[in-house]
């Protein structure tokens, strides 16, 4: 019953597809640095004649052939096929190449095998779409194909896509929408004529114009899944957007997954766990920290001089440091009192608005001091003084607290908002920073280290973290304290070093790359910088001392006891972090970003599998019908028809016992559903299956039998 | 249903109340040329069963009443000396019939019942090294008292073998009782039967009923009924290659007469219970148990699976 469809039809059709296949053809050609694309798309364009010009196949063939042929030696061998040359380099090319693949030496073969295998694919492809067309009268999936062909490419490559979707899109809907015309009129006997067909398929035109139009004027809104490709993209050209783990000076650009590294950077003598600290950033980009002045102020520390506040002796520690990793970084804990160092050495400290923010080697060499001890008292913080910080209080500040308040203009206005709402019910600087402190512990935020995203140029670090993606590491968690703080201003700066470390016995920690962390300190008026903690999984050292009412301590104490169960978890982190092996990690790395996309889409096709079987009673009665219009009536096919019916009664629940006979079961069956159909179907079935010879059966009444039996199961 | 076949049925009703099934394995019994074992007391129309069978197919019938002092010979005949000829004469027994009506066989002698059942098997009788073939078509209905009836020798069972079919008659319900209260007070229906039936066309339908068409897929079911019966855990000795025979001539009749040219499964499955009680030899527990033949051949049969494919090879 298909319709012919006219030459004419066909062109314009044909036409569509040559458009949509050189959308095909183009990034193939990019990406494999493959030439001579108006060769391949010349030789799309000869299938199509073919096809259009009816040629018999073996013409066809004949044609494709030499035409590959021609190709083949004229960009290979230099020399057209009439030529001596040519013929020469094509049996040179011919026997080459045989001695290859008998010998099983595949990647010996010469680059004219592959291009005849390209062309030998794309000849497939146009007689794929040939069947599409003239048998199945639809394209879909060959545009299903063609759109998940470039997106990947677009997204997993260099080729941009952008256009070329829509363009196929669009000319994809076209083509269905006229196929879908086709076979209504197919289907209803119609014809039309060139004019009617015209203006049948002008609003189809319009309608698909129109919507491209709309769709590519209108506004879009930013992709709200972080972007897996950039991140994939640097572990296949090794950008460094996965960095390993460490001290790092440049905190510019923020952002990115990092790899474990357990180097050992120093060994610490230490009577109590102690925050490393070693420097601190006080202007935040929106994708990262910078210093805000070139050349620090800069004070030398002689060795063995009291530079912090003594206030009990008894409590002083001698920590002990020694150097691993050749870095001209000096530690500072919390409350660091004196330095004692070679004088072969030179210790400066940078300080600003009369509080040091960094100690560094600065010899004349600036080599690292190979071992070097500190005296520390690490302050005790009474939580009377500490909530004595009204923010009344920091409206007197001077102006050299001005870059502790910066934030950048570009800073989304839903920072600051998320900022006084986690704070509208602190009172103080002191209880609105702690606030903002655990915000983070109760807010679906996640800490890892693998996939984490890095702002696109028009997106903010720390609005990215808050609000969209919500997992990351002590980076996000410290800067986006940091600039909460700030548009609460409270001034607060992020602080870089190391935690604690792995504690090898009770007085000695080894500090590795893997220890590298950032945290914040925040101003606190009267009382100074005070260090704070947001990182989900880590404790500060903060040591308060609960001097206020009963209830708050109380309260205080809670949260010192969540906080303590979270080193466990951060040690099964670094655990697991630990085990990742470093060499393998680019397709490591890609198969952990392939394989969810594979899992999910094994998951969906199972899902629906499942969903399709468990249904099947409803769809399987309308297929067996359909599969058994397309056969010739006869036994085999009433037999095959008559199993399937048993088949999905059975389904249905009218099960037949192996000592029931068909007629018995026929007769429960045609009682159950109040019809004699059954005992119609079994007694012509069971002449054909006991008989001695086919007779002749009506198999035109067997079958109406059948199909209303069969669509009985299913309703 | 075959036209002959229902017009004798339509006799039987006349005369039989409520005896349709008797009268239909009867019927299936005579076509497969078999012979009928009837259990019963006295009383509930055998013998008018008989008769009205041999009226339908005009021919007359025989009757032997079997009884403790009944000698071969009056069974078979005898020779007796001719002075006119000078000759041994053979005289038939009642035997030599084409119906014939053996009465509580288990009364006789095993002397007697053998020379019966021996009869039966052949279709001859030897008398003094003459044998006289039995005229074709040949029917024997006996019948036999209750086992536990007192004076009664049972029959062996290599020779409960030779019988087709064993049918119990039974009582008619209450209704069917005051019908034939009814009907015996009225009239005879018997004398006013019309024979339906010659014995020639009977020949004839015997001759059909053994191109009825078995499929291989239903003689393999039948053997597998069969050989189940001898794996069964209450049977003593199961039924014989015999037996299998016997099912597969009977299901041939019986689709005959239900108008087909082939055996479905549903005749097996009916006639399996009538052709393979009486063969099998139960064991003592289940006889302690109350366990009928019947109702072992009822499981075989719900045991076994009916075969829905077309012929695999059983060769």
């Amino acid at each position: 019953m298909k319709a012919p469809i006219s030459k004419l039809e066909l062109a314009v059709y044909y036409t569509l597809i040559f458009l949509i296949l050189y959308e095909w053809l183009v990034p193939v050609m990019e990406l494999t640095n493959t030439g001579y694309i108006y060769y391949f798309l010349l030789f799309i364009v000869l299938s199509i004649i073919c096809v259009l010009l009816k040629l018999r196949s073996w013409l066809s063939a004949i044609i494709k052939v030499m035409y590959i042929l021609w190709f083949i030696t004229l960009t290979h061998g230099g020399a057209h096929l009439v030529q001596l040359d040519g013929v020469r380099f094509l049996l040179s090319e011919v026997t080459y190449n045989a001695q290859q693949l008998v010998a099983g030496d595949f990647s010996y073969i010469t680059n004219s095998v592959r291009t005849i295998l390209f062309f030998i694919l794309l000849w497939m492809l146009m007689y794929l779409i040939h069947y599409w067309m003239t048998v199945r009268h639809s394209l879909f999936y060959f545009l299903v194909m063609t759109i998940v062909f470039i997106a990947t490419l677009d997204t997993f490559s260099t080729y941009d896509g952008k256009f070329a979707i829509m363009k196929v899109l669009l000319y994809g809907l076209v083509l269905t929408g006229m196929l879908v015309l086709k076979q209504i009129i197919t289907a209803h006997d119609i014809r039309l004529s060139w004019k009617q067909a015209v203006l049948y398929t002008l609003p189809l035109i319009i309608v698909v114009a129109a919507a491209g139009y709309g769709a590519y004027s209108l506004p879009k809104s930013p992709p709200k899944w972080p972007d897996p490709v950039p991140f994939v993209t640097g572990v296949i050209t090794g950008e460094k957007t996965v960095s390993q783990v460490g001290y790092d000076t440049n905190d510019a650009e923020l952002g990115g997954s990092f790899e474990s590294d357990d180097t050992l950077v120093f060994t610490a003598q230490t009577n109590e766990k102690r925050y490393w600290r070693i420097d601190s950033r006080d202007t935040y980009t929106s994708k990262g920290w910078e210093q805000s002045y070139d050349e620090p102020t800069k004070e030398y520390i002689t060795p063995n001089t009291l530079i912090g506040t003594m206030r009990d002796e008894d409590n002083v520690d001698y920590v002990t440091i020694t150097m691993d990793k050749d870095d001209s970084y000096v530690l500072s804990p919390y409350g660091t009192l004196r330095y004692n160092y070679d004088d072969a050495y030179m210790i400066e400290e940078s300080v600003e608005s009369g509080y040091r923010e960094s100690v560094n080697v600065t010899s004349w060499t600036e080599e690292m001091i190979p071992s070097y001890s500190i005296e520390v008292d690490e302050p005790t913080y009474s939580l009377e003084e500490l909530r004595n910080t009204d923010m009344s209080r920091y409206a007197q500040l001077g102006e050299q607290f001005d870059r502790y308040l910066q934030l950048p203009e570009t800073l989304p206005q839903r920072v600051r908002d998320l900022a006084v709402n986690v704070t509208k019910k602190a009172g103080n600087a002191y209880d609105k920073a702690r606030a903002i402190e655990t915000y983070f512990q109760s807010s679906g935020y996640t800490y890892t280290t693998k996939d984490v995203a890095i702002p696109d140029d028009d997106e903010d670090y720390v609005d990215q973290f808050l609000f969209e993606t919500k997992f990351g590491y002590c980076d996000n968690f410290s800067t986006a304290m940091v600039v909460m703080l700030r548009a609460l201003d409270i001034p607060a700066r992020w602080v870089k070093g190391f935690v604690t470390g792995d504690a090898i016995d009770s007085t000695t920690y080894e500090i590795t790359n893997n220890e590298a962390h950032s945290w914040v300190e925040v101003y606190l008026v009267g009382i100074g910088w005070v260090p704070f903690e947001p990182t989900i999984g880590f404790t500060g050292t903060l040591d308060i001392s609960y001097d206020v009412q009963e209830q708050e301590v109380e309260a205080a104490e809670q949260k010192s006891e969540e906080a303590s169960q979270a080193p466990e978890q951060l040690a099964e982190e670094e655990q697991d972090a630990t085990l990742t092996p470093t060499s393998t990690f680019s397709f490591a790395e890609l198969w952990d970003v392939l394989k969810w996309l594979f899992g999910g889409i094994a998951i969906m096709l199972l899902a629906a599998a499942v969903v399709m079987y468990n249904r099947r009673r409803q769809w399987l009665p309308s297929y067996y019908i359909k599969q058994s219009k397309n056969e010739p009536q006869n036994w085999t096919t009433f037999e095959k028809n008559y199993k399937n019916l048993l088949r999905q009664l059975h389904a249905v629940g009218y099960v037949r016992g192996t000592n029931e006979t068909l007629s018995a079961y026929a007769k429960k069956i045609d009682e159950a559903l109040q019809c004699t159909e059954m005992t119609t179907l079994t007694t012509a079935y069971e002449c054909y299956l006991y008989g001695n010879y086919a007779q002749d059966a009506d198999f035109t009444y067997l079958q109406e039998c059948w199909e209303y039996l069969i669509n009985r199961t299913s309703g | 249903m075959n036209d002959q076949i229902a017009k004798i049925l339509t006799n039987i009703d006349e005369v039989m109340i409520g005896k349709r099934e008797v009268a239909t394995l009867s019927l299936v019994a005579l076509l497969a040329e078999g012979h009928i074992l009837l259990e019963d007391v006295p009383g509930v129309g055998k013998t008018m069963m008989v008769r009205t069978l041999a009226k339908s197919i005009g021919t007359s019938f025989n009757r032997i009443q079997f009884t403790p002092d009944l000698l071969p010979s009056d069974v078979v005949g005898v020779s007796i000396y001719n002075p006119k000829t000078l000759e041994f004469e053979f005289r038939e027994g009642p035997i030599v019939g084409h119906i014939v009506l053996a009465d509580e066989i288990n009364r006789t002698s095993p002397k007697t019942q053998s020379a019966l059942l021996e009869a039966m098997e052949e279709g001859t009788v030897t008398v003094d090294g003459e044998t006289v073939h039995i005229p074709k078509p040949f029917f024997v209905m006996a019948t036999q008292n209750p086992i536990e009836y007192e004076g009664t020798y049972s029959l062996p069972e290599a020779q409960l073998d030779r019988f087709l079919f064993k049918i119990q008659m039974g009582y008619p319900t209450f209704d069917e009782e005051v019908e034939v209260l009814r009907r015996a007070a009225h009239r005879e229906p018997l004398k006013t039967l019309q024979s339906v039936m010659t014995i020639e066309e009977l020949r004839a339908l015997q001759q059909q009923v053994k191109t009825v068409h078995i499929e291989d897929s239903v003689k393999a079911y039948i053997v597998d009924i069969v050989r189940q019966t001898r794996s069964d855990q209450h049977v003593y000795l199961g039924a014989s290659p015999r037996a299998s025979i016997a099912l597969m001539r009977a299901s041939q009749s019986y689709a005959f007469m239900q108008g087909r040219s082939y055996v479905l499964p549903d005749d097996v499955q009916y006639l399996a219970k009538f052709v393979l009680s009486h063969r099998l030899i139960l064991k003592q527990e289940a006889r302690y148990e109350q366990i009928e033949a019947e109702e072992i051949v009822q499981r075989v049969v719900a045991r076994v699976a009916v075969p829905t494919q077309k012929a695999m090879n059983y060769e």
